[in-house]
């Protein structure tokens, strides 16, 4: 055991970014110093895996420090099953991004070195933090690298791009903060309280909150973390920022960013209101089901790859949320296993579409075509990649989708198998984009001769993708490794749910009133 | 009939006679004196109201200074003395109209509602209230209950003063 | 009574400190000023800078116990030492600002333009003290008199000259209708400090609900609402703003934006809070004054004045001008704790001024010093300005992040506490109102990083731009201060809550 294990992986990263940017003596030191930096973060993490007893569905490697005493405010963090995956998510895909990025950054490196190492801090803030004002915090300093991130190293439209995200993000989050706020307040009402952010505390005292008033914040809450997933309607910033963002940003944005929203979701929407959560239960799948569908619909007509994968994370995510609020250990389970499962698979969709940018400076479909003869092992990676994201059994989207569709058909909440049938069909038509788009792109003959003169992955892309493939594939064959490991924290979550449904938690109804 | 109540209709006449000769004069130089002469006769109903302070400000400031400065500026621009003052009805006119109209019922309200008060009620009432527009009270409550916003009034005039000359001075003396 | 002139006299050290420096300063521009000398200008600056030093060293050792001077002129309590402290250290900045200030120094009458600071400072103190409704007038007539010549000071630009004739004309206005609302205040009460009208009104003596007093009691408050509205250009008062920050010398659109509106607010949350408190039925604040919700009346002043500010900002080039609308919004948003006046919410509002001190004048010296050096404060020349002045660019983001309010800098610690005051008192939807105006605000502060950093320079001109190693070391004391308060503000809320310590009576 290495003791504060948390506290250094959550920090490391910052202290690397301040190493880039102190030591900018050149290009490739800032490119080293970063790798340097996430895969030590990466290895730390790993302790942080096998050291959870998933057995303890309790907060595990909690810190906790007094921080501001006139507002009760802690710097209290700790992990259960389901953030701790999500961490490990986050240190596992940073140095594939920076390593992605090596050549295909050229301008200002050590200032987006810093930028990711940054974000990298700050998402496994959002994941552990145990305080809301601190998790807050954490969540709005996504804001500031991603901006750069986009807007300094992004394509043409980069600027739109960049103000699209900022205020959609902003406006969500700042109805969040009343909703912060307003819940410490609360606390504060009950006999014996006090101003509160500690989440363990509010826990207990969120639920009895009056069903009027916590349908209020949940909404708040839930209309940030919507737009962060991005759920039908609230997705339209999601494919101007995947399509101007550069590779790395978009494998983040994908991979770890998107998931702070169904995150946020289960952590404070399904455990603080468990009430509210049962009342917009069904809304919220029905957003999940359309957002499957369009998403799917409208990646289906895309003349760009990139615009492609970035329509069909509108639809994986429209599952997730349907996992999540059929509200059943199973479909939760599904849930957590598909965001990263989409982490990984959408962020190797995203790393594959940046390398053959990369060669050909286009992502339109009908440039490309015959490439797997030109470049079989691009090819193949991109095969498997591609089948992941369908859900072929074997490779982990089957198992995540096959979980969410199960749970959603067990459950009480939603209690209707058409949310299933329809979200279903959404597996279908995800076959047929990808695959028209896989074979358009990969079979035929080449429609541009520029084709010929591709050459194929070199060892670092290779290197990049195959501990990905690794991961697909075992998830794909073994996700018990996995879902061992969050069975008992989701189970808790379940279970607070199952018995406010049964009515044995003590809550105020509006009726009462 | 009182002596007070003669001295009153005579500073009364006195005082809206010259103001409508002042309104009325082509001149400006005259209308200037007899709006001199308007706050004069005003002066006058101040000190028969026990107001002696006021009195005397009203001729050291607006007669004295002001109105010095006033025929200063007449002079100075030297105006062509039969200028026409007569004006069209314009629209802004009615307005004016409408707040002339809008004052005179004010006042009749005024003077209706206190049409009971005469000086000799006022001074059963409250002997106090005579003696407060007197030199000699203004001067106590300004040197002691008041004496720092007396001192700061002083301040303020010096930066006024100061700071109008710096905004009138011309970039190169 | 002239004994409670001397019992009052050591308690009043800072104030006679100022009030001297403003007469040796404008003394000594008389002797040594003249024609063609350039450093007197800077001798004087000098003195006003000593003499604030002065000041802000004899402030610890008042005794803050809570008290009246000079019969019931002036007020002293912690709440006033605390505006005090942010007048007079602004004060100093802002000398130390104009010192450097190109727009200041090509001027022929810097001396005289100091004293002004002096004066201003001055006026500033008394209105956080002010509690009778002479001293409120004249403290505020003498800050808006020396703000006046500040404003027009840069005679050579036309737009100065602009800016000084409007302030004139709109504070002229507003002061002489708060004058006349105050008069019918006087006439109604029959007293003009604020605790004897707070115990005639409270006592319910003079006014009938039923009665035409009651109108005019209304009519008085909201005409001395006006003349405060004015002072810190509240919607719909605020005209004057925009023209007279742009005209105005960046350092004292600087001083404008930061302690007089402190300073406004002093003066009102004093008056607002003491005068129409009703301590005989134990309604509290606002008591004396039934029948009109005044929480709503200010709600409503606050969600315009913010709104209108940050609306109307999205559009500006000029960043001078644009500021000047920020400060229109951020006024808006501490009205937000006057609408409150709990503990809760002045307590919010002082930590905001401490806050928005230290984010607003680096912004304005950064435009200062980038204006000095290329001569323009138009958005579109600090294109490229990122890469160009590293140090330079990095601040000014520092402090419009801090501006917008986003972790982890001080202005969202500033935001956190007034939303928690606001909330506290079930006002959500002010709430909502106010963070919908912070992403508004978002989008314009968003303007200026992106043109710093994500746009070319306009001719293609990336040359770095230098700047003096002192203008980089005060840049850097400005970015501190917006850090330190982010991450660790406790300090911060515990003098605020210190310091929100009123007198009543």
């Amino acid at each position: 055991m290495i003791p504060h294990v948390l506290n250094v992986v959550l920090f490391l990263p910052l202290i690397g970014a301040a190493a880039v940017m102190l030591a900018r003596r050149s290009d490739s030191a800032a490119r080293w110093t970063g790798v340097v930096f996430s895969l030590l973060t990466f290895v730390l993490s790993l302790e942080l895996f096998f050291g959870y007893d998933a057995n303890n569905p309790a907060m595990q490697f909690v810190e906790k420090v007094s921080w501001i005493p006139a507002l009760n405010v802690s710097y209290h963090v700790g992990l259960d099953g389901i953030s701790m995956l999500l961490v490990v998510l986050t240190t596992f895909i940073t140095p594939i991004v920076l390593i992605s990025s090596w050549s295909s950054i050229t301008k200002n490196v050590p200032l987006y070195i810093a930028m990711m190492l940054i974000l990298e801090t700050a998402m496994i803030g959002v994941f552990s933090s145990l305080d809301i004002f601190l998790f807050y915090v954490f969540w709005e300093m996504i804001l500031i690298p991603m901006y750069f991130i986009i807007g300094i190293w992004g394509g043409k439209n980069r600027i739109y791009a960049t103000v699209k995200f900022f205020i959609y993000t902003m406006v969500g989050s700042l109805l969040m903060l009343i909703a912060i706020i307003w819940l410490g307040y609360y606390a504060s009402t009950m006999p014996g309280g006090e101003f509160t952010t500690d989440i363990t505390m509010l826990f207990d005292i969120a639920p009895t909150i009056p069903l009027g008033i916590q349908g209020w914040m949940f909404a708040a809450f839930a209309l940030s973390f919507l737009i962060k997933v991005p759920a039908f309607p609230l997705h339209t910033w999601l494919p101007d920022a995947h399509v101007e963002a550069p590779t790395g940003g978009s494998v983040i944005l994908a991979g770890v960013l998107l998931k702070m929203g169904t995150y946020g979701l289960i952590r404070f929407n399904l455990q603080l209101f468990p009430q509210a959560s049962l009342e917009f239960a069904s809304f919220l799948s029905v957003l999940g089901v359309v957002g499957i569908i369009y998403g799917a619909l409208v990646s289906m007509v895309q003349k760009d790859v990139k615009k492609l994968v970035a329509y069909s994370s509108v639809s994986h995510m429209g599952f997730i949320l349907l996992g999540l609020f059929g509200v059943t250990v199973t479909g939760l389970q599904g849930g957590l296993i598909q965001m990263v499962n989409h982490g990984l698979s959408t962020g190797a969709l995203f790393l594959i579409v940046g390398m053959i940018y990369d060669r050909r400076h286009t992502r339109m479909i009908e440039e490309f075509g015959g490439l797997a003869r030109q470049i079989p092992i691009f090819a193949t990676f991109f095969m498997i990649v591609t089948l992941s994201s369908i859900g072929l059994p074997g490779l982990n989207g089957f198992v995540g989708e096959f979980l969410i569709l199960l749970g959603s058909f067990q459950s009480d909440v939603l209690g209707s198998p058409w949310y299933v049938v329809f979200a279903a069909s959404g597996v279908v038509f995800a076959a047929v984009y990808m695959l028209w788009m896989y074979q358009r792109v990969v079979f035929g003959v080449s429609r541009n001769p520029e084709n010929e003169k591709l050459s194929d992955l070199s060892i670092r892309e290779i290197g990049l993708l195959l501990p990905v493939v690794l991961f697909i594939v075992w998830i794909g064959v073994y996700p018990s490794t996995f879902l061992d490991k969050t069975e008992s924290s989701v189970q808790r979550v379940v279970e607070k749910l199952e018995k406010v449904q049964r009515g044995e938690y003590l809550t105020t109804s509006v009726s009462e009133q | 009939m009182s002596s007070e109540l003669i001295v009153f209709l005579i500073l009364a006449a006195v005082g809206v006679l010259s103001g409508i000769l002042m309104i009325t004069r082509p001149n400006p130089v005259n209308s200037a004196l007899f709006l001199i002469l308007n706050f004069m006769a005003l002066a006058g109903l101040y000190i028969t109201l026990h107001a002696q302070f006021v009195a005397i400000i009203q001729i050291l400031v607006y007669a004295g200074a002001i109105m010095v400065l006033v025929l200063f500026v007449i002079m100075l621009l030297n105006l062509e003395d039969e200028e026409p003052l007569r004006e069209q009805m314009s629209k802004r006119h009615y307005g004016s109209l409408l707040v002339a109209l809008l004052a005179l019922v004010l006042i009749v309200q005024v003077i209706g509602w206190n049409s009971g008060g005469t000086l000799e009620t006022m001074r059963e009432q409250s002997p106090h209230a005579l003696r407060i527009g007197t030199v000699e009270h203004i001067g106590s409550v300004l040197f002691t209950e008041h004496v720092y916003p007396f001192e700061l009034t002083s301040i303020l005039l010096l930066a006024a003063i100061v700071g109008a000359i710096v905004m009138a001075k011309k970039r190169f003396p | 009574m002239i004994e409670i002139i001397f019992e009052s006299i050591p308690s009043f050290w800072p104030e006679i400190t100022l009030s001297l420096t403003f007469v040796i300063s404008m003394i000594v521009e008389f002797i040594v000023g003249g024609k063609g000398k350039k450093s007197t200008g800077m001798t004087t600056g000098l003195i006003v800078l000593l003499g604030f030093t002065v000041t802000i060293l004899q402030m610890p050792f008042q005794d803050l116990e809570p008290r009246l001077l000079f019969g019931t002129m002036i007020t002293l309590d912690p709440f006033a030492a605390f505006f005090k402290y942010l007048i007079v250290a602004a004060g100093i900045i802002v000398i130390v600002f104009s010192m450097q200030s190109h727009e200041v120094r090509r001027q022929e009458t810097v001396g005289e333009f100091f004293c002004f600071i002096a004066a201003m400072t001055f006026g500033m103190f008394l209105m956080a003290g002010a509690s009778n409704l002479l001293m409120i007038y004249l403290s505020i007539e003498l800050v808006s008199l020396s703000s006046y010549i500040l404003a027009g000071f840069s005679k050579k630009l036309k737009r100065s000259g602009e800016a000084a004739l409007k302030y004139v004309l709109f504070g002229g206005a507003a002061s002489g209708v708060m004058l006349y609302g105050m008069s019918l205040l006087y006439g109604l009460t029959g007293a003009l400090d604020i605790y004897s009208i707070q115990s005639t009104l409270a006592a319910g003596m003079v006014v009938d609900v039923h009665d035409w007093s009651f109108v005019v009691l209304m009519l008085s408050i909201i005409m001395i609402l006006v003349g405060f509205g004015y002072k810190i250009s509240a919607v719909p008062f605020h005209f004057w703003t925009p023209d007279v920050y742009e005209g105005a010398p960046v350092s004292v659109t600087a001083y404008l934006s930061v302690a007089s509106k402190a300073a406004g607010f002093a003066v009102m949350v004093r008056f607002f809070y003491v005068a129409f408190f009703d301590s005989v039925l134990d309604l509290g604040k606002w008591g004396s004054l039934p029948l009109v919700d005044w929480n709503m009346i200010i709600a409503l002043l606050s969600v315009l004045t913010m709104t209108l500010g940050n609306v109307v900002a999205i559009w500006q080039d000029n960043l001078k001008r644009m500021l000047a609308y920020s400060s229109i919004a951020h006024a808006g948003y501490i009205m937000m704790g006057l609408v409150v006046m709990s503990d809760l919410g002045l307590t919010a509002m002082l930590a905001y001024f401490v806050i928005y001190f230290f984010m607003n004048l680096g912004a304005f010296y950064i435009v200062m010093s980038v204006a000095d050096r290329i001569g323009s404060e138009h958005i579109d020349d600090y294109r490229g300005l990122g890469k160009r002045a590293p140090v330079i660019g990095v601040g000014f983001s520092i402090f419009l992040v801090s501006l917008t309010g986003l972790p982890p800098l001080a202005g969202f610690i500033g935001k956190w506490m007034l939303f928690s005051a606001v909330i506290e008192a079930h006002y959500i939807w002010l709430a909502v109102i106010g963070v919908l105006n912070s992403a508004i605000s978002l989008y314009y502060y968003a303007r200026v990083f992106r043109n710093m950093y994500l746009r070319e320079p306009l001719n293609g001109d990336e040359s770095p731009i230098t700047f003096s190693p002192l203008v980089i070391v005060i840049t850097i004391l400005f970015i501190i201060p917006n850090i330190i308060f982010g991450v660790y503000f406790g300090p911060l809320i515990s003098y605020a809550q210190r310091s929100v310590e009123l007198f009543l009576q």
